[in-house]
């Protein structure tokens, strides 16, 4: 593997809030084109790295690199779906997905001065986003002209998707996207993020280079996490820090990082595949009384192993 | 039962009597004091009023003006200035609050210490420093409007979840982007319902300024036919302000749900 296809690399990442020690010695590095779920313990700092990544935070020690520049704040190239307030309550379906398309594209100036052209440029806008729920499983003329509150939660959740997917973000990053969802619901949902992989394959063998998305999840569903993702990535306080010579936790870090089996869309995931993954990363990261070296579960990159400790 | 629903007849019936009593009560009090007193003007009877109606409608011959007129259109045209002035005004500087922590930090600690005293305390300030012309009535609607109306859309602004900022910056809003397309969008319901809240105290400061110095204007005709005990003229008067009011109010109210049909009152977020 050579360093061009790393998209998101941290390095000796810490996160401390006030005094509060959350992350510690975070080093990860994730594939372009890469499906990585997030797990751990409730609280554990999941989100929080999400959020280095997205850049709403900074790290207080440590580099995150996406594409290989130093995070600076938000950018349109990664994109984000939250749990809640996943979508613009003022905007219409097919508007929510096409605002990114306008914010993107045009500037106030231009949409006030020249009338004519932005309404030519807005069809277009409009018609990629209905053919992008479209594809996403909501090309009904109805729902595109509802509005959020009017829908239900899945249905939300995939227009987030969309609002994210019509930017052709290089990063996508989805904070526990499904964890307000019925096991239904949330099972057609996981289909629609397989969906993704195959997008991603389809754009590599097209060569169209721009259209490979990498996407980082945070789940707390061990079995989705294994179901939707390439590689697992279990953050957790759970390890030895004592007999690494702390006296209190000095916050969670990487305890498992390992690839997981890609299932095809409508290929029916086989429970039992995936029970002994699962009892791995349990012991490895969600087990409170399972303290053991952090990079016992590490194997799937050398270069995720912490090199220099207790940086901060 | 506490909220048990009722029917739509019983709501309005239960409506129209309470106004139905209200003026059989006061036809019988106008009726009994007439008894003693044939010309009194502090209950006027039905007869009474329609002949007062009559009178503020047709051109008076010492004033040569038709008093509803011209105190409509001096007391609206000041309401109109003020109202708007204050509205402009603290939308602009309750968004600027709600959006930059400098522009609060500077502001909203003097606003919200201004929002206490009572403005109609302050007319009399006013018109010492301003005289009585045009500007002193739009500074007493504007004192008490525009401190509690620029906090409310302050609050307002921060109601809008610091999520749907951020996915605005990822969707490549500018700055100007996430003020004019993301915040103000979601915060105009409620900046409608907090205006039309503020038509009833507006009304209250200037009418009170008109009270106090005007020589036109509803204030200063109530207060010249109240001091000559002329409910007669009085009465209309009130009518026509309630009835300004309510229509101002409603108008808002069809404003909101018209130019924001997304907007759920009681449901936050989507
Ligand atoms: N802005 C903040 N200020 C102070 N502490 C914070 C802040 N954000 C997060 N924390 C703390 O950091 C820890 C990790 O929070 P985070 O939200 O990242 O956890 P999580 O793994 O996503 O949890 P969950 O599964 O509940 O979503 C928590 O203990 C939380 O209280
Ligand atoms: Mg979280």
């Amino acid at each position: 593997m050579t360093e061009r296809s790393i998209m998101v690399s941290m390095q000796h990442v810490h996160k401390r809030f006030g005094p509060k020690h959350v992350l510690f010695d975070v080093n990860l590095r994730f594939e372009r084109g890469g499906f990585v779920s997030l797990v751990g313990p409730s609280g554990c700092g999941k989100s929080t790295l999400l959020y280095m990544i997205l850049g709403t935070l900074k790290p207080t020690a440590g580099v995150v690199l996406v594409g290989g520049a130093l995070v600076q704040g938000l950018s349109r190239n990664r994109g984000i779906v939250y749990q809640h307030y996943s979508l613009f309550p003022h905007l219409t379906v097919l508007e929510n997905v096409a605002f990114g398309r306008m914010l993107d594209a045009t500037s106030i100036p231009f949409r006030v001065l020249r009338p004519f052209a932005w309404r030519a440029l807005r069809k277009r806008h409009l018609d990629e986003a209905r053919d992008l729920l479209t594809h996403v499983g909501l090309g009904d003329p109805q729902t595109l002209q509802c509005y959020p509150h009017q829908l239900s939660g899945g249905m939300r959740q995939r227009v987030a998707i969309a609002q994210a997917m019509i930017m052709k973000p290089s990063v996508l990053l989805l904070d526990e996207p499904f964890g307000a969802l019925d096991q239904a619901t949330r099972e057609s949902l996981q289909r629609m993020i397989l969906q993704l992989h195959a997008d991603n394959e389809r754009a590599r063998a097209e060569g169209r280079q721009d259209d490979i998305v990498t996407v980082v999840l945070v789940t707390h569903e061990i079995d989705e996490a294994i179901l939707l993702a390439d590689k697992v990535v279990g953050v957790s306080q759970y390890w030895n820090w004592r007999e690494q010579g702390y006296d209190r936790c000095p916050g969670a870090t990487v305890v498992y990082s390992k690839p997981a089996p890609i299932f095809k869309p409508d290929h029916e995931a086989q429970h039992s595949a995936f029970v002994e993954q699962r009892q791995e990363i349990i012991r490895a990261a969600m087990d409170e009384t399972v303290l053991q070296p952090p990079e016992m579960y590490r194997t799937f990159w050398k270069g995720d192993a912490p090199t220099a400790r207790g940086a901060a | 039962m506490i909220r048990a629903p009722i029917s739509d007849r019983q709501r309005i019936a239960l409506g129209v009597a309470a106004v139905a009593a209200i003026l059989v009560a006061y036809t019988v009090v106008a009726h009994v004091r007439h008894l003693d007193n044939a010309a009194d003007r502090i209950v006027p009877t039905w007869t009474q009023l329609w002949a007062g109606i009559v009178r503020i409608t047709t051109l008076d011959p010492d004033d040569h003006v038709r008093y509803i007129v011209a105190d409509s259109s001096a007391t609206g045209l000041r309401f109109l200035l003020g109202f708007g002035i204050s509205v402009i005004a603290s939308f602009v500087i309750g968004v600027a609050m709600g959006c930059f922590r400098r522009v609060r930090a500077l502001l909203l600690p003097a606003l919200s210490a201004l929002a206490r005293i009572p403005p109609t305390a302050v007319t009399a300030v006013i018109m010492a420093m301003v005289g009585t012309g045009m500007t002193f009535f739009q500074f007493a609607i504007a004192f008490g409007v525009f401190p509690i109306l620029a906090e409310s859309i302050c609050l307002a602004v921060d109601d809008v979840p610091d999520e749907l900022i951020q996915k605005s910056y990822t969707l490549g809003a500018s700055q100007g982007e996430v003020i004019g397309n993301v915040i103000v969008p979601q915060i105009l319901p409620k900046v409608l319902d907090a205006i039309r809240l503020q038509i009833g105290p507006a009304l209250v400061y200037l009418i009170s300024a008109e009270l106090l110095a005007a020589d036109m204007g509803f204030g200063y005709r109530i207060r010249r036919f109240g001091r000559l005990a002329q409910m007669d003229i009085v009465f209309p008067y009130l009518a026509a302000l309630a009835v300004f009011g309510l229509v101002v109010t409603a108008a808002f109210a069809w404003i909101r749900v018209k130019r924001c049909p997304w907007y759920q009152p009681t449901k936050e977020g989507a």
